[in-house]
């Protein structure tokens, strides 16, 4: 070994400083976060129903990937790549990477729940279902220390937690640093009283927590499966929810198109804004999507869409807005194509 | 053109002698390992550069080709890198045979380069990943 490092004596004088140079801009990270366009997936990869009405066409969730922590090559790659997106990262989100797949799945479990209530109710199809509380699905380093991701919080004082906003608006009553008692579902097991306050930080005084309303599916028919695949994140809310009401009703609203979109959703319809809006309209375009749904009370999602759109190669892919469940059924039960 | 066809044909030849040089024992070992530790840490840089790029530039992406071609040359070149350094230690630890001592290490580099079944493993790879798009990288 000696002898070949000898034997190359010249070289490294060369080499060398390049050698360090790769290594060093290989490895240093940098404070951003980048997304990069990805691909389709079918939503029947992701919920089976059972004795499902026939369809011509399919309906796909649009997956991104999205790095956190980037190097300083990654970074350089970012600034010349006009398919990426660079964006600051958040220095209070310290979640490590298990926790990171942890938030993700609990985020896709909510929406794939929250899909199903929507499609069957809409549906007029047989559900029953029941009010958990909120279940958190972010922690931060502000987050105060008695609560954990994925934690289910039922009750605050005693009394339960009819809604998200009902949930606030209890915590929002106690002032900062006071403390009050909550009751938290963890592991599956009940904890009854954990004392918990809205802490002061230098921008305000939270609990410092993201968290969605979180219900159990007591019954429904036909049944369905939800089943496990590598994707996480709540962004197939929308097309889920489009997919599932499709299987279960006799007309086939996809008439042989490749449909695909993003946008989270929830128990009412309403469709949510979602991040890496640009590269799913890249990537839905390369997959040779019909159309794409985007959620269009966001500013920044319609604000990406269009932009994104706008660098297209001759699209054929039709891009339209919704901000409910029904306005993408309308659309898609109106739907003329692009003329070619 | 025909210089090259000439080193070409003197690589092979050498690549012949080391075959029939029947080298083996510890010192083969060693000359083999050795060579091969040395070219990966030459190219950790490469590889490291190249995961960087392969999480931005994944399979689906209109780039991926164009990056895991250069992977590919990579691969072949660390491929002929780890050749050269086995046949200077070889020379090295056997000095006592002469016909190993005429074998030319650039010679050699350039017959590795053009290693066929290396090149058809690479393409077959790059397209396999390029054409199944994104479906592998969920």
């Amino acid at each position: 070994m000696i002898d070949l490092i000898k034997g190359l004596k010249k070289a490294w004088f060369i080499l060398g400083p390049l050698y360090v140079f790769l290594i060093v801009v290989s490895v240093v990270p940098v404070p951003y976060d980048i997304t990069t366009p990805g691909g389709l997936n079918k939503v029947e990869s992701v919920i089976q129903i059972e004795e499902s009405n026939p369809q011509t066409g399919s309906i796909h969730t649009v997956y991104v990937y999205a790095l956190d922590g980037i190097t300083l090559l990654q970074y350089w790659l970012g600034l010349l790549d006009s398919d990426f997106t660079l964006t600051k990262s958040n220095p209070d989100y310290d979640l490590t990477m298990r926790e990171q797949k942890i938030s993700g799945t609990i985020m896709k479990d909510v929406s794939r729940v929250n899909s199903v209530i929507r499609a069957y109710t809409m549906a007029g199809k047989p559900i029953t279902y029941a009010y958990n509380g909120v279940i958190v699905y972010v922690t931060y380093r502000s987050t105060d220390p008695g609560i954990k991701l994925g934690d289910i919080l039922t009750h605050v004082n005693g009394v339960k937690i009819e809604s998200r906003n009902d949930f606030f608006d209890k915590v929002n009553s106690h002032a900062c640093d006071e403390r009050f008692n909550i009751t938290i579902i963890r592991d599956g097991i009940e904890i009854p009283s954990v004392q918990v306050a809205r802490n002061t930080h230098e921008d305000g005084c939270y609990l410092g927590i993201s968290t969605y309303d979180h219900h159990l599916i007591l019954s429904a028919s036909p049944q369905f499966h939800f089943l496990e695949t590598p994707t996480t994140g709540p962004s197939g809310g929308l097309m889920q929810t489009i997919a599932v009401y499709n299987a279960i009703t006799e007309s086939d609203i996809t008439r042989g198109l490749k449909i695909a979109g993003t946008g989270t959703i929830d128990i009412a319809g309403n469709v949510g804004e979602i991040g890496g809006t640009y590269q799913k309209v890249l990537a839905a375009h390369r997959q040779k999507a019909d159309s794409f749904f985007y959620p269009a009370g966001s500013t920044t999602n319609t604000k990406d869409a269009n932009a994104a759109y706008a660098t297209l190669r001759n699209p054929k892919m039709v891009l339209i807005g919704v901000h409910t469940f029904d306005e993408a059924i309308l659309a898609l039960q109106e739907w003329e194509g692009t003329d070619e | 053109m025909n210089k090259l066809k000439q080193r070409f044909q003197q690589g092979k030849q050498a690549i012949k002698t080391l075959d029939e040089s029947r080298i083996r024992g510890a010192g083969n070992i060693r000359a083999f390992a050795y060579s091969w530790v040395f070219s990966f840490l030459l190219f950790l840089p490469v590889v490291i550069v190249f995961a960087n790029l392969f999480t931005l530039y994944a399979p689906g992406a209109p780039l991926f080709p164009l990056v895991a071609t250069l992977a590919g040359i990579g691969v072949v070149l660390f491929n002929a890198t780890a050749n050269v350094f086995y046949v200077r230690l070889i020379k090295k630890y056997f000095k006592q045979l002469p016909a190993l001592g005429s074998i030319s290490e650039w010679d050699v580099f350039l017959v590795e380069c053009l290693n066929l079944p290396v090149w058809l493993l690479v393409i077959v790879v790059v397209v396999f990943l390029s054409v199944s798009g994104g479906a592998l990288w969920l």
